[in-house]
């Protein structure tokens, strides 16, 4: 497993197709930063890091999918086309090491990308704006980290789905439908973003509770990132068990499939 | 049970027989797709609780459905044809739990008030000013929630909202459903609004009851009782006592306690059982006594009565109407303009029909402000502006915004908050050496608070009504919870000298005042219910014929 691990990191070295997709989804999820400005009340072109985690997240958090239906798509799925995975197996590679070497590659860099395109306007915005003072470090710190998870379960999701079309561009375009759809979804849906029913709970993730209040010349606004334990507990819990049968489905499917 | 988990059973079922078919199929036609198939329930199932909701006791086919899947795993057909069974035999257990039980895909209407509660508490910034007991509030209010919550009913859900509303006496805090609300709120309404005996009571201006809206060819008309008879007695004790008996009363939040006693006996026309018993004075001033049965419930007859009183110029929103050759009446309902222009449009808007009608020798402007609920201080401040004296008015302070700790400031001595900004506009007094009327009634609220609060001091402005204004000026935000939302007071508008502007104290009385209480007398309810005049507007004609 590791040797397929190292090749299949040595391969997307040279995949533009990934850095592509890795710097553009980076740049859409920077631009949501002009989106937040655009949406405060009065002419202030600032943004702080706070501010722009406590409005824009919500713009951004289904971004770092789009990247992983691609990250997945290529990894997973070329190979099947150039017959890169027969050749593997031929050549006495077991399935199971087949199949998880390429996971292991797609999660861990699916979570990192997934990392850096959320946090890249938060940063960005408390480089240039200052961190503001709507939420706490901390608070902003625990919730990204929180969202690693969704990703990572969305990108099982994703390897499973792949390793059974085994079409790269069928999955790739499935997968952007189903970062759209979480987002159009949940504010149509009353039950959106429960952790077990939806595609992830990152909707749920995303909100923050923001109290507005306003006078004759001047509005003020605060946020809280408040995150029950019940939303702690059913994101990780959800999360850890639909990427491991998502992994496990995609394994049970691979390991008896005839892949000419 | 609804129709998608309706689907989802009869789904399961069918799959199991069908998938339980395919195993045989797939044992002869070998190909990995038949896999794909095995997974499609649990597809369905999972697409179907994210739109509907996951239930738990849908439980069964979640899992039946599940169970499926290994037949997707495994491609053995006994493992599939006893996954099949599983499923179907889960699938089928759903059914009668979803059936009995009670709490089959409800809202916990406890949680609900919980979190409003928890929010309001956080942010209701009159709680110190009104004497809030949170305690008490919430211990007087949550067996009601419990009951709605035992009896899964969404009217008993909304009473319970407007029972702890009514206790803050603030004309700001309220509640409305997310769905159905005019529905729910006239069913509420309705059950708790007693029975309806054939006639409403109103107190007049020098205390005695009267009886208004009063059934006609009944047995109310035989035995002398009209708009204006004298009610002694109802249910055996005055009808002021009676109305502490009246559910509907126990709901309804006026703000102030001038308001409150206008309209108290109002509600008592309500109680009582099959039957009423009432003392009256007859046309020649003798006591009667007669006993009245149920018509039906009082609603309507309740609503009714209330409108009449409160009736506003039937009339466009931000539009003039000529009442008479030296009358002009501009009708505000809300305080709020078309969306697509700004105030200056209204401003000239207005400013252009004053012209007009200074030119036609129009020499009177009645400003219709009842029934408007409020909006935009903006507006208020433009249409002050028109008729302002000249030169520079106050109008409110803000509150001084705490930045570090997310809350308005206060004095760490007195508690009091301390004011920010200060709000100033310059008249233009384009109604000068000319008389302006503003008409206002208990629903006259919020920014329709603060327009006759701005004007009243100005010489040539009078505020009349049969009440003051509602009495609820502060701004309003709201917090949208899983039944409904909940709306309060949120931020401060404070007067000159840095307290709390219009909204009542622990004393229940207003800081809005009016000039001219128009009585409540023979004339009013003459005028109201037997000729349906506008009785308000005919008073503000006179006061300008008098003050000419």
């Amino acid at each position: 497993m590791k040797n397929i691990i190292r090749s299949q990191l040595f391969q997307l070295k040279k995949e533009t197709l990934i850095w592509i997709s890795l710097t553009a989804v980076s740049v859409m999820s920077l631009l949501t930063i002009l989106t937040v400005i655009s949406m405060k009340p009065g002419q202030e072109f600032v943004c702080t890091g706070s501010e722009y985690f406590a409005m824009g997240i919500g713009f951004s958090y289904s971004f770092p999918m789009i990247f992983l239906s691609i990250m997945s798509s290529t990894v997973c799925c070329s190979d099947f086309t150039d017959k890169t995975t027969n050749y593997e197996l031929m050549s006495g590679h077991l399935r199971k090491d087949s199949y998880f070497g390429r996971a292991v590659v797609c999660i861990g860099l699916g979570i990192i990308g997934s990392a850096i395109i959320i946090s890249l306007p938060v940063i960005v915005s408390t480089i240039v704006f200052g961190w503001g003072d709507k939420l706490k470090v901390s608070d902003v710190v625990m919730r990204i980290l929180l969202m690693l998870l969704p990703y990572a379960r969305f990108c099982c999701e994703m390897i499973c789905i792949a390793f059974i079309l085994k079409n790269q561009y069928i999955v790739m375009g499935f997968g952007m439908m189903l970062s759209m759809v979480s987002i159009g979804l949940p504010t149509f849906l009353e039950n959106s973003g429960s952790a077990i029913t939806s595609i992830t709970n990152l909707y749920q993730l995303s909100l923050t509770d923001i109290w507005s209040t306003f006078g004759l010349y001047e509005a003020n606004w605060l946020a809280e990132l408040t995150a029950s334990s019940e939303l702690v507990i059913s994101t990780i819990l959800c999360s850890a068990g639909f990427s491991a049968a998502a992994l496990y489905l995609g394994y049970m499917f691979f390991n008896s499939d005839d892949i000419h | 049970m609804i129709t998608a988990d309706i689907i989802l059973i009869i789904l399961g079922l069918l799959f199991s027989i069908a998938l339980y078919i395919i195993a045989g199929f797939a044992v002869k036609i070998i190909t990995p797709n038949w896999k794909i198939v095995y997974a499609v329930p649990f597809l369905i199932s999972i697409i179907i609780a994210a739109i509907y909701g996951f239930e738990v006791s849908m439980l069964g086919v979640y899992i039946g459905t599940a169970v499926f899947l290994a037949g997707f795993v495994k491609d053995d057909l006994r493992i599939r044809r006893i996954a099949c069974i599983v499923g179907a035999v889960c699938t089928v257990i759903s059914i009668p739990v979803c059936m009995l039980n009670n709490d089959y895909r409800t809202v916990s209407y406890v949680d609900d008030f919980n979190a409003g509660f928890k929010k309001m508490k956080k942010y209701y910034i009159l709680a110190e000013h009104k004497g809030i007991d949170w305690d008490e509030v919430y211990n007087n209010s949550l067996p009601l929630f419990e009951k709605a919550d035992e009896t899964h009913d969404e009217v008993d859900n909304y009473i319970a909202w407007l029972y702890f509303t009514k206790q803050f006496r603030d004309g700001h805090v309220g509640y409305v459903p997310h769905k159905n609300y005019d529905d729910i709120h006239e069913r509420a309404l309705r059950r708790i609004a007693g029975n309806d005996y054939g006639l409403s009571m109103m107190t007049c201006a020098d205390g005695r009851i009267a009886a208004v809206n009063v059934e006609e060819n009944s047995i109310l008309t035989d035995a002398g009782i009209h708009n204006g008879t004298i009610i002694t007695l109802w249910n055996g004790k005055s009808p002021d006592e009676a109305a502490d008996d009246s559910e509907l009363f126990k709901v309804m939040p006026y703000s102030d306690k001038d308001n409150e006693a206008f309209f108290r006996v109002l509600h008592a026309a309500g109680t009582g059982g099959d039957t009423v018993d009432i003392s009256y004075l007859d046309d020649n001033g003798q006591e009667q006594n007669i006993t009245l049965s149920k018509l039906g419930d009082y609603y309507d007859r309740y609503k009714e009565t209330y409108d009449t009183v409160n009736q506003g110029l039937e009339a466009g929103h931000m539009s003039w109407t000529e009442i008479n050759e030296k009358t002009a009446c501009l009708r505000i309902k809300m305080m709020q303009y078309d969306s697509n222009a700004s105030y200056d449009q209204m401003k000239i808007s207005i400013v252009s029909a004053l012209k007009e009608y200074r030119e036609r020798d129009f020499t009177n402007i009645v400003i219709d402000l009842r029934n408007n609920g409020g909006g935009s201080g903006e507006m208020v401040q433009v249409i002050s502006e028109v008729f302002s004296p000249k030169g520079a008015h106050f109008y409110f302070t803000d509150g001084l915004w705490d930045g570090d700790n997310n809350c308005f400031a206060t004095d760490p001595e007195t508690g009091k908050y301390l004011p920010g900004h200060e709000n100033y506009f310059v008249g233009d007094d384009l109604w000068s050496d000319n008389q302006v009327v503003i008409l206002v009634n208990n629903d006259s609220a919020s920014a329709a608070d603060h327009l006759p609060y701005v004007l009243m001091g100005h010489e040539k402005v009078t505020v009349m009504g049969f009440t003051e204004s509602n009495g609820s000026a502060q701004g309003v935000s709201s917090v949208a919870l899983e039944v409904g939302s909940l709306g309060f007071s949120s931020s401060l508008v404070l007067d000159s000298n840095g307290d709390i502007a219009i909204d009542a104290g622990t004393d229940y009385e207003s800081g809005n005042d009016i000039e001219i209480r128009v009585p409540f007398d023979e004339e009013a309810i003459s005028a109201l219910f037997d000729r349906n005049e506008d009785h308000l507007m005919n008073k503000a004609v006179e006061y300008f014929d008098s003050v000419k």
